[in-house]
C-alpha cells in the first residue's frame, strides 16, 4: 500500500464556535481536524453523538461554523446550512440503521452514485469488506460483525468526503472487534477520507487513530496525538476517564514459549499476547496501575515474570488510593491503597522493586 | 337477492372503497405531519380530526349538510364554479363516509409512522435522499402494515356509516341508499326478511374486513 496511514489528508474539517444546549450541559467545541482518523473520545453522554449529528446536518446548533475542505456546511452567523443530503458525509450511527425491509444489496445501493468517485464501486467495496456472500440476504439475517461491515460498505458507497462513525464496534465483543478493526484500517489506508470516530474504548483508539479529541460534558478537555493524550492527560477529568495509566511504545524483541519479550525504554518486559498478529514489532505496552505491585527489600523469586528495579518519582493522593509514579527504565504508574503506602513508608526517590505479571502486560499493535 | 339489493351492496362497497382511496393521501400527509413534526396549532388539528369519532354522527352530518348545501360555504362554491351538487347525491355519501372514517386512517397511520425509527430516515438523507424519496422508500414501506390496517378500518367504518350519510345524502333508492340505510328502512317498513338478508351481507363484509386487518397485524408481529 503506497499511502502510509500517517500521511496527512487533503481535506480538513473545521468545527468552530459550536454551541448546542443539551439536557444537562451545553456542547461547546472549537477544533480543527486534519488527521485521517480522529477519535472523539469521552464517556457516554458527553455529547459525542450530538456533535456528529451537527456535522451531518441532522441537528441545528444555536451557533456553529462547520467547514469541510473549502466548503462551508453550516454557518449560523450568515445563515448557511447545506442540507444533509447534499453534504456528502457518510454516517454509520451506533445502531447502524440498516434498512430492515431491504436486502443487503438494496441497502448498499441506496445511496450509491456510480459516477461520483471511481474508487467507490460496488464490486471493489464488497471485495474490500468481504461481504460478497451476504449480498443477496436480508439484513435481519446478518450477524453482528456482518451488519457492521454492511453498514460501513453502505456509507462508503455514497462516495463520502468525510466518514462519521459512532461507536461502530461498541456492540461487539473483543474477539469480533479485533476482526473488524483491520477493515477500518484498510478503509483508512486506501481511501484516506477523513474519519471522525466516536468511541470510549482505548483499544479501538490506539489501534486506529492518530489524533484524538477528548470530550467531557460537552467541552473539549484535550486534543492531541493519541499517545500524548493517553500518556499525559491534561487534567484529572481526562485522566479519570482512562482506566489504563501506563502506555508506552515498545518493540517486540522475541517470542518464545508463549511469552513475548518487549523492549520498553531501557528495559524489557515479558507479556502474554496470543492475539498479537504475526510479525508485529511495534506495539503499545499497556499496564493498568492497579496491576502493579510494589515491594521493598531484596529481590526474591516470585511467580510474576516482570521484576523491575524502580525509583519513586512522585506520590499523589487520589481519593482512597495513592498514585505512585515510578521510573523503572520507562515511566510506570502504580495505584496503591494508602495503608500499603504507609506500611512501605514510600517517599519520593525511594528504591523499590515493581512486580507485574506477564498476562497483565497488554500489547497493542502500533 | 334481487337486483335492487345487489345494487345496494355494490354501491356501498364501491363508495366505501372510493372514500378510503380519496382520503388516503390527505390522511397520510396529516399522519406524517403529526408523527414527525412539531408545529403551532398541532393539538387543535389533532382534536378536530378526532371529533367525528366522538361526536354524534348525525351532528357531523348536520355540519356537512350546512357546509355542502347549496347555500353552504363549500357547497355554493362547488355549485357556482363546477356546477357540482353534493347534498342528496352519491358525492354526499362519499364525503360523509370520508369524513367519518378519516380519524381512523390518521390514527393508524400516525402510530405506524411513529414506530419507524427516525434514525433510518436521517441516515437515508445522509445518503443523498430527498424528503419524498425518504418517505416513499423508507417511511411508507416500514409503516405499510399499519397504513393498510388503517385503510381497512376506514373501509369497514364507511361500510357501516349511517348517521352522517342520512343527513347529507338522504336515502334515495338507486342513488344514495347504502346497506345501513336500507336495513333501517326495511325494518321501518316491516320487511324483516329483506333486513335480515342485508344484515347477513353486512356481517360478512365486516367479518372479512376485520379478519384481514387482524391478519395483517399478526404478520406484522411475526416480522419483528
Amino acid at each position: 500500500m503506497a499511502d502510509a496511514p500517517q500521511e496527512r489528508i487533503e481535506v480538513s474539517l473545521l468545527l468552530k464556535n459550536i454551541a448546542l444546549a443539551l439536557a444537562d450541559f451545553s456542547l461547546e467545541v472549537n477544533v480543527e481536524i486534519r488527521s485521517p482518523i480522529t477519535v472523539i473520545f469521552g464517556p457516554s453522554g458527553s455529547g459525542k453523538t450530538s456533535l456528529l449529528d451537527l456535522v451531518a446536518g441532522l441537528r441545528k446548533a444555536e451557533s456553529a461554523f462547520i467547514k469541510l475542505g473549502d466548503e462551508v456546511l453550516t454557518d449560523t452567523s450568515t445563515g448557511v446550512f447545506i442540507p444533509t443530503r447534499r453534504r456528502g458525509i457518510g454516517y454509520v450511527p451506533q445502531d447502524l440503521a440498516l434498512f430492515p425491509h431491504l436486502s443487503v444489496r438494496q441497502n448498499l445501493l441506496y445511496g450509491h452514485r456510480p459516477d461520483a468517485d471511481k474508487r467507490f464501486t460496488l464490486d471493489h467495496i464488497v471485495e474490500l469488506l468481504e461481504i460478497q456472500p451476504l449480498i443477496q440476504r436480508g439484513v435481519t439475517q446478518l450477524s453482528g460483525g456482518e451488519r457492521q461491515r454492511v453498514a460501513l460498505a453502505r456509507a462508503l458507497l455514497t462516495s463520502p468526503r468525510l466518514l462519521l462513525l459512532d461507536e461502530p464496534l461498541a456492540s461487539l465483543d473483543m474477539q469480533l472487534k479485533t476482526k473488524i478493526l483491520p477493515y477500518l484500517a484498510r478503509i483508512r489506508d486506501e481511501f484516506r477520507i477523513p474519519m471522525l470516530y466516536v468511541t470510549h474504548d482505548r483499544f479501538e483508539t490506539l489501534s486506529l487513530a492518530d489524533e484524538m479529541v477528548v470530550l467531557i460534558n460537552g467541552k473539549v478537555a484535550q486534543t492531541g496525538s493519541v499517545n500524548e493524550v493517553f500518556n499525559r492527560p491534561a487534567n484529572l477529568d481526562v485522566a479519570g476517564i482512562f482506566t489504563v495509566e501506563t502506555i508506552q511504545p515498545g518493540r517486540v524483541v522475541k517470542t518464545a514459549d508463549g511469552l513475548v519479550i518487549v523492549a520498553v525504554g531501557n528495559t524489557q518486559l515479558s507479556a502474554v499476547e496470543s492475539n498479537l498478529p504475526r510479525g508485529t514489532t511495534d506495539v503499545h505496552v499497556c499496564i493498568r496501575a492497579d496491576d502493579v505491585i510494589l515491594f521493598k527489600g531484596a529481590d526474591a523469586p516470585t511467580s510474576a515474570r516482570n521484576h523491575l528495579a524502580a525509583t519513586v518519582r512522585s506520590i499523589i493522593r487520589e481519593g482512597a488510593l495513592m498514585r505512585v509514579e515510578l521510573d523503572c527504565g520507562f515511566s510506570l504508574v502504580a495505584l496503591l491503597t494508602r495503608q500499603a503506602c504507609e506500611e512501605l513508608a514510600l517517599k519520593p526517590n525511594d528504591r523499590v522493586l515493581t512486580l507485574v505479571k506477564a498476562p497483565k502486560v497488554h500489547l497493542i499493535p502500533r | 337477492m334481487n337486483a335492487e339489493e345487489w345494487q345496494i351492496v355494490w354501491f356501498t362497497a364501491w363508495v366505501s372503497a372510493l372514500s378510503t382511496v380519496v382520503i388516503l393521501p390527505f390522511g397520510l400527509a396529516v399522519a406524517w405531519l403529526l408523527a414527525r413534526h412539531q408545529w403551532p396549532g398541532k393539538s387543535i388539528v389533532e382534536t378536530l380530526i378526532s371529533l367525528p369519532l366522538v361526536m354524534p354522527p348525525v351532528a357531523t352530518g348536520l355540519i356537512l349538510l350546512k357546509l355542502f348545501g347549496r347555500r353552504g360555504a363549500i357547497g355554493s362554491f362547488l355549485h357556482d364554479t363546477l356546477n357540482l351538487e353534493i347534498v342528496f347525491t352519491w358525492r354526499g355519501v362519499l364525503i360523509a363516509l370520508g369524513v367519518m372514517s378519516f380519524p381512523l386512517l390518521v390514527r393508524s397511520a400516525r402510530v405506524a409512522f411513529e414506530e419507524v425509527n427516525p434514525r433510518l430516515e436521517q441516515i437515508a438523507r445522509t445518503m443523498g435522499a430527498a424528503d419524498l424519496r425518504v418517505f416513499f422508500t423508507i417511511t411508507a414501506p416500514l409503516a405499510l402494515r399499519g397504513i393498510l390496517g388503517g385503510m381497512i378500518l376506514s373501509f369497514a367504518r364507511a361500510l357501516g356509516e349511517f348517521g352522517a350519510t342520512i343527513m347529507v345524502a338522504g336515502n334515495i333508492p338507486g342513488q344514495t341508499s347504502t346497506l345501513s340505510l336500507s336495513i333501517f328502512q326495511s325494518v321501518q317498513l316491516g320487511q324483516d326478511g329483506d333486513a335480515f338478508r342485508l344484515l347477513g351481507i353486512s356481517t360478512v363484509l365486516a367479518f372479512i374486513a376485520v379478519w384481514t386487518s387482524e391478519w395483517l397485524m399478526r404478520r406484522k408481529k411475526g416480522l419483528k
